[in-house]
């Protein structure tokens, strides 16, 4: 019995695998996984969202400085300092242990006073957190009392950390806050189409001076490549461009998870159509987004033609692609920190599989694999994709380890290729670093491709995964030489020193 | 002449970082290597504390944080069967870790307003399994770090150290990662060479590869050297009644050669040999004036860098320092000066110790400032560079100023790997190489090297 089993993981397809899970937060999921902890919260994941409008949208935190600390600490920051985004104030009404019992509405208006005077934003979008949120302080009423005598719009988005721990959770909440920011839809675009789901990016292009984009070149390359027009690309922009976006024809989808909360909000709200299809990747999945985009606006004539063509391109890349890695097992791990999503992976999953690899899905937390039902009907419904996931008990968020993955599977370092999400990867000198088992980076986070979007879409995008895919089959043959990261995570840093526990193993 | 502007008396808004009190204490507890962390509360403020611990990493230890999972339904609910289920799987080893001498207990602010008994949990485990289990209310609403580190420090005077009586020698160096350095870490560590090289004991870094037990050490200090501005009357009322009274002179930080120099003597002349630290410092010139006598990239950076204009923000005693490093060693004028603290105390002491420079420079200084009044005050004085943290870096460099990010804690905050301090003789050489990167940042003029590059071919018939 492997490993893995032994700790009572199992591999089920991804639908199967779903449903075998109880409902979240109850105590039935807890036993089965103790230690569920979550990743982030609500109130983290609706700031740094809507931190993406800039220039005239300032996020109001009511709360503590502490929650703001939160937010700069890591993921907004990051956001700045690798994806582009400029800096974002984050002004706070600073709740201290008086405000807990007194309440902090005053502080939160005389914030909310200051912010419009000296920031002068257009919008103002106050977020709460769960110590405001758990006394009950009246954030509309404040808002009532305040707007005449402000210039700058004033949104509440109610975002207690506590009430969105999981993922699915948190981002479900904000579909409706984020259409509360829109104007209804005043000339409608026929040929306008936003792109929804985008949870971090923004929409400055290497055209423009960015050193590494290729997100919304790679949407607007599919959109116009069919003689439509890229209306908005979301999340980013200022307030103007926030505002307009029911101006489209319809939504399209970047990830299910981020984009369908928000497109069914709009659908709701103003009336705005939307497609299911998500992150278009791999030659048949960029063809089926597109031709879902071109059948909803009559187009499918030029986007066959469009589509032929650019098929045509990488079709020599492709067979080459192929020859490399076909028969693979592309062990796709989730993260091995944060555990907290696999839409995007599951979308190379499919890449692979259109490749001939046989992709199998680990490292995903079943508590927020059962949150995100979106990405889920997304993925076995509407893509008909249901890859093999491991599930488990994850038990306080342990990863699994990739080599034990191996072992259960019976394979080994040249039958396959190794990708990953988030932070970070696994690797150990003298049996499974890059020098040996090909990796190729996935994760959003750490890949950044010259002239292709590092979320992996489009047909630049694809283009750039196959050659990583060929670079990583080809880095891993050379046996020797271990990376630098690899070393310093082994007991064996030197080859001299899995050289003689061969020996030992083999004795 | 020194220009001050105050914090606004009328309001409480801010906009800077500042993480939350049980941060502080995490701080604390995480230097004591034998012993385990528990956080009770939202994930969200985990991932913080998570991030944070590794500031003890490099040339430290790991203390884990274990966290009990509070979900929605505990925020409803009440979460003490998590608490007591983490605590319980602990001590019984099921984590997969050896028994911990102490489990300290940290909360958020969902399970404090909820009203949650982290006490009561705490008191029940520990007299069920003999662990020792220290609880510690320390919601991030409590206030900033110094509050957080304070709360953990009292808890560890009242409950964990015993009285003693007998002969005191030395200093205890009190919470290190309050200097305000990205490079605290290795800061600390050679500050201890400092002293000891002056003759002065250093009975107990507070917390810095420390085990549980040396705690009892504490009492054995002539007195506490707080290394942050910010007062704890609560922590200084105990350790007085321990018979450590705390230093409240406040040098300044010792990065620089003259910050240095006083720093030391100052602590020489009370707890160990003066003539001895002086003997140090000159040695140790010696060992840098090898690198850097008649070395010519030294002697043109040195003269480039000479009455350029920069802005400095952080924490007061990181601020101050390198406000005089780079005024008084660098000849640099500072123009801008950002403080923070979390307290008047530490505000006012930040202020009196900048003041003696407003004879000779003409500057500003802010007092706890919003990033946005910041960057307005950085604009209008049109400075060269920005020393800040990784956090105001796209701030500042969005205004078309350089930035090099020294302040703020170590996690995530540089990319350097190399075990030196920027403290002291020796951290000279390393914060003279620092300082001149961002120097060259200011100045090079890389726009123009992309658009006057050469284009083969150009214009050619």
């Amino acid at each position: 019995m492997s490993k893995l089993k032994s700790k009572g993981y199992r591999w089920l397809p991804l639908r199967e695998a779903w449903e075998s899970l109880p409902e979240i937060d109850t105590a039935e999921f807890n036993e089965l996984s103790p230690g569920y902890e979550g990743v982030w919260c609500r109130y983290l994941w609706t700031t740094t969202y809507f931190q993406q409008f800039f220039r005239d949208v300032v996020v109001v935190t009511h709360g503590p400085l502490s929650c703001v600390a939160a937010v700069k600490n890591f993921k907004q920051t990051h956001y700045s300092l690798h994806s582009a985004l400029p800096f974002a104030h984050s002004p706070c009404s600073n709740m201290d242990e008086n405000a807990v019992i007194m309440g902090g509405t005053d502080i939160l208006a005389d914030t909310l006073r200051r912010v419009d005077r000296e920031y002068r934003p257009k919008l103002i979008i106050i977020t709460d957190t769960c110590a405001s949120y758990m006394i009950h302080d009246d954030v509309d009423a404040v808002i009532v009392e305040i707007t005449p005598e402000v210039d700058a719009k004033i949104v509440y988005t109610p975002s207690p950390g506590f009430a969105g721990v999981q993922c699915g959770k948190a981002v479900e909440a904000m579909g409706p806050l984020v259409a509360s920011l829109m104007d209804p839809p005043g000339e409608v675009d026929p040929e306008g189409v936003n792109v929804l789901g985008l949870y971090y990016d923004t929409r400055f292009t290497e055209a423009e001076g960015r050193k590494h984009g290729g997100n919304t070149e790679a949407y607007r390359h599919l959109i116009e490549g069919i003689g439509l027009k890229l209306h908005r690309i979301m999340n980013a922009g200022d307030h103007d461009y926030l505002r307009t976006a029911p101006n489209a024809r319809v939504n399209a989808i970047h990830t299910a998870m981020w984009g369908y909360p928000v497109a069914r909000a709009m659908e709701e709200q103003f009336g705005t159509p939307w497609l299911k299809r998500q992150l278009p990747m791999g030659l048949d999945g960029i063809r089926a987004w597109v031709m879902e985009l071109a059948e909803f606006m009559g187009r499918e004539e030029e986007a066959e033609k469009f589509v032929r063509s650019e098929e045509d391109k990488l079709t020599s890349l492709f067979e080459e692609t192929k020859k490399w890695v076909e028969g693979k097992f592309l062990l796709v791990e989730c993260s091995r920190n944060s555990q907290a999503k696999y839409g995007e992976m599951v979308a190379y999953a499919r890449l692979g599989e259109e490749l001939g690899m046989k992709p199998y899905v680990y490292s995903l937390h079943p508590m927020e694999f059962k949150s995100q039902t979106d990405d889920l009907f997304a993925v076995a419904d509407v893509e008909g994709f249901n890859p093999p996931v491991l599930v488990g008990p994850y038990p306080y968020h342990e990863p699994v380890n990739v080599e034990d993955v191996m072992a259960d599977l019976g394979v080994d370092q040249d039958q396959c290729l190794y990708i990953y999400d988030d932070v970070f990867p696994y690797a150990k000198s003298g049996s499974f670093d890059p020098c040996n088992v090909p990796r190729y980076t996935t994760s959003s986070q750490m890949k950044r491709v010259k002239g292709s979007s590092f979320l992996g879409v489009g047909y630049a995008g694809t283009a750039a995964t196959y050659r990583g895919f060929i670079e990583a089959v080809k880095v891993s043959r050379r046996k020797s030489s271990p990376t630098f990261y690899g070393r310093v995570w082994s007991s064996t840093p030197f080859e001299f020193q899995f050289a003689s526990q061969k020996e030992r193993t083999a004795s | 002449m020194m220009e001050v502007v105050p914090l606004a008396s009328d309001t409480k808004m801010r906009d800077q970082f500042q993480p939350g009190a049980f941060i502080g204490s995490i701080f604390i507890t995480s230097g004591i290597l034998d012993t385990v962390n528990v956080y009770h509360g939202v994930s969200g403020c985990n991932a913080m504390a998570q991030h944070f611990r590794g500031d003890l990493v490099p040339n430290g230890g790991y203390v884990p944080i274990v966290a009990t999972g509070f979900l929605e339904t505990e925020a409803i609910m009440g979460g003490a069967t998590k608490l007591e289920k983490t605590l319980r799987d602990i001590v019984d080893g099921k984590l997969g870790r050896k028994l911990p001498q102490c489990i300290w207990i940290s909360m958020s602010d969902c399970p404090a307003i909820g009203g949650e008994d982290i006490e009561g949990v705490a008191r029940g485990i520990a007299a069920e399994t003999g662990t020792r289990i220290v609880a510690i209310e320390n919601a991030g609403f409590k206030g900033g770090l110094a509050r957080g580190a304070e709360l953990a420090l009292c808890k560890i005077l009242d409950e964990v150290v015993e009285p003693y009586d007998g002969k005191r020698q030395g200093i205890n160096m009190i919470a290190p990662f309050l200097m305000g350095s990205a490079n605290w870490p290795f800061d600390i560590d050679h500050m201890v060479e400092l002293l000891q090289a002056a003759g002065v004991k250093v009975n107990l870094v507070l917390s810095r590869n420390m085990s549980f037990s040396d705690l009892q050490r504490f009492p054995a200090a002539e007195a506490n050297l707080l290394l942050t501005y910010d007062e704890m009357p609560d922590f200084q009322k105990r350790s007085e009644s321990l018979g450590v009274p705390t230093i409240t002179d406040d040098p300044v930080l010792p990065y620089g050669i003259g910050n240095t120099e006083k720093w030391l003597l100052n602590l020489a002349e009370r707890f160990g040999d003066a003539e001895k630290a002086k003997r140090y410092l000159v040695e140790a010139m010696g060992d840098v004036k090898r690198i850097l006598y008649r070395n010519f990239n030294f002697s043109w950076m040195a003269s480039f860098l000479s009455d350029k204009y920069a802005a400095v923000c952080g924490y007061a005693p990181f601020a101050v320092a390198m406000t005089r490093y780079l005024f008084h060693d660098l000849n640099i004028r500072v123009k801008v000066v950002g403080l923070w603290s979390e307290t008047e105390a530490g505000l006012k002491k930040g202020v009196s110790l900048l003041e003696p420079l407003g004879d000779s420079l003409d500057f500003t200084v802010l007092e706890n400032p919003t990033y946005f009044q910041l960057g307005e005050a950085v604009k209008e004085a049109k400075v060269d560079f920005v020393i800040g943290s990784m956090q105001d870096k796209p701030l500042f460099k969005g205004l078309g100023a350089a930035h090099l990010n020294l302040a703020g804690f170590y996690y995530f905050n540089n990319y350097n790997f190399v075990p030196w301090p920027l403290v002291g003789v020796k951290g000279s050489l390393r914060l003279f190489s620092e300082i001149s990167r961002v120097v060259e940042d200011a100045f090079y003029e890389s726009e123009a090297w992309k658009k006057l590059a050469f284009i083969p071919g150009d214009g050619r018939v």
